[in-house]
């Protein structure tokens, strides 16, 4: 399923809004929460993430 | 787009910002110099059968980073590994993970960027308004201020940011982990992608014997994979196999679930149902050891820490007590 298929965890009676401060979210959720608020950046609004490991080609199957 | 839900909706939150607009993408090299079975690319591209893989790889991996530059975004790569450090870039490595909009919207991450932990057990934790900004110029500190101290950040009332730098055999966020292991009184949550080991265990065992309730939940036990001989999870397997083994010679014992259905990559812990602490260390001493740039919250806000609880609920609803697992 492609994230724009996943439904926003913040959909509320048909609303789409962004969660509020020190709501748990899970990977889902977190990239429909975060896709919302990059779309309402304002302008100058500097997007931006950081991780370690990034879904590279070429993985097979093994957990760490 | 690549067959990874974590990448594919990293994209789309980019594609979906303004496009004339700033966007940052931070990625350590350890995405850059190991494949993602986790083994050295350097390394392999000595042996003459791997080679041309190893170099395939690269070339799919850059197309797939071009395809981010394609929409304005500015990738940077942290730390580069030197001289040998490149044929084994396991440590040192930056293990941060957030995300997050301007000065406004910040989110605390466990997970990485890629399908096998996003798709684990896992979570972040959304900060806004000032909270937000405060994270974002703590965590901005650890990539730009010169100096290996670690140190805290105040974020509001009830929640620090702690940053460590690095240095291997230092930890703040260690040693506040032990202290609220040592001085539990009723009980203790803990998830970790690794079986605590070293200090942490015994504080737990001794935690469990002077009657707090101690629930240690990790991810299925780690397979040895022949087949990636050089791999970081080979390194992993045998570090557990060592810890398994002191914790029996030691007579160190305290109960821990393994999720059978997926891994448990987030890292948490609330102690007596008042504090928690989560981020991306895995109260590993051996991590310690290994040098890794790691961040963690602090909080009594009871908004997350009911929120933290869910996630325990939910991985104890599709786990099992394995009788395996308790050591």
């Amino acid at each position: 399923m492609s994230g724009k298929e996943r439904k926003f965890y913040c959909s509320e009676a048909g609303q789409i809004k962004p969660a509020e401060y020190g709501t748990v979210l899970s990977a889902d959720q977190h990239y429909a929460d975060f896709r919302l608020e990059a779309e309402r950046a304002g302008k100058g609004e500097l997007v931006f993430a950081q991780t370690m490991a990034f879904g590279t080609p070429g993985r097979e199957n093994e957990f760490w | 787009m690549v067959d990874d839900f974590a990448v594919e909706s990293m994209y789309e939150v980019f594609a979906a910002a303004p496009k004339d607009g700033p966007k940052r993408y931070r990625i350590d090299c350890y995405t850059t110099h190991m494949t993602g079975n986790g083994e050295p690319i350097e390394l392999l591209k000595l042996f003459p059968w791997s080679a041309k893989k190893m170099i395939e790889l690269q070339k799919d991996q850059e197309e797939l980073f071009n395809r981010f530059r394609g929409l304005g975004v500015k990738l940077e790569f942290t730390n580069p590994p030197k001289g040998l450090g490149k044929y084994v870039p396991v440590f040192g490595r930056n293990h941060l993970k957030n995300s997050g909009v301007g000065e406004r919207v910040f989110y605390v991450r466990g997970f990485n960027d890629d399908g096998l932990t996003a798709g684990s057990v896992d979570f972040a934790v959304k900060f806004t308004g000032e909270a937000a900004a405060r994270l974002k110029a703590g965590f901005e500190s650890i990539d730009t201020d010169e100096g290996n101290s670690d140190y805290e950040v105040e974020i509001d009332q009830q929640t620090r940011l702690i940053v460590d730098r690095g240095v291997p055999g230092q930890s703040m966020i260690y040693d506040i982990l032990l202290e609220n292991m040592q001085q539990s009184l009723s009980s203790i949550k803990g998830m970790s992608a690794l079986v605590p080991d070293g200090r942490g265990a015994k504080a737990l065992a001794a935690a469990q014997t002077r009657g707090s309730s101690v629930e240690v939940f990790v991810s299925p036990a780690i397979q040895s994979n022949p087949a990636h001989p050089f791999s970081f999870g080979n390194m992993l397997w045998m570090a557990e196999k060592a810890n398994y083994f002191n914790m029996q010679r030691n007579g160190v014992s305290f109960p821990v679930f393994r999720n059978q259905i997926r891994g448990a990559h987030g890292k948490c812990w609330i102690f007596d149902g008042k504090t928690a602490i989560f981020g991306t260390h895995n109260a590993s001493e051996k991590g310690v050891k290994a040098g890794t740039c790691e961040a963690a919250i602090i909080t009594t806000n009871q908004k997350i820490i009911q929120g933290l609880q869910n996630v325990f609920s939910q991985t104890k609803l599709e786990s099992y007590p394995d009788i395996k697992g308790v050591i």
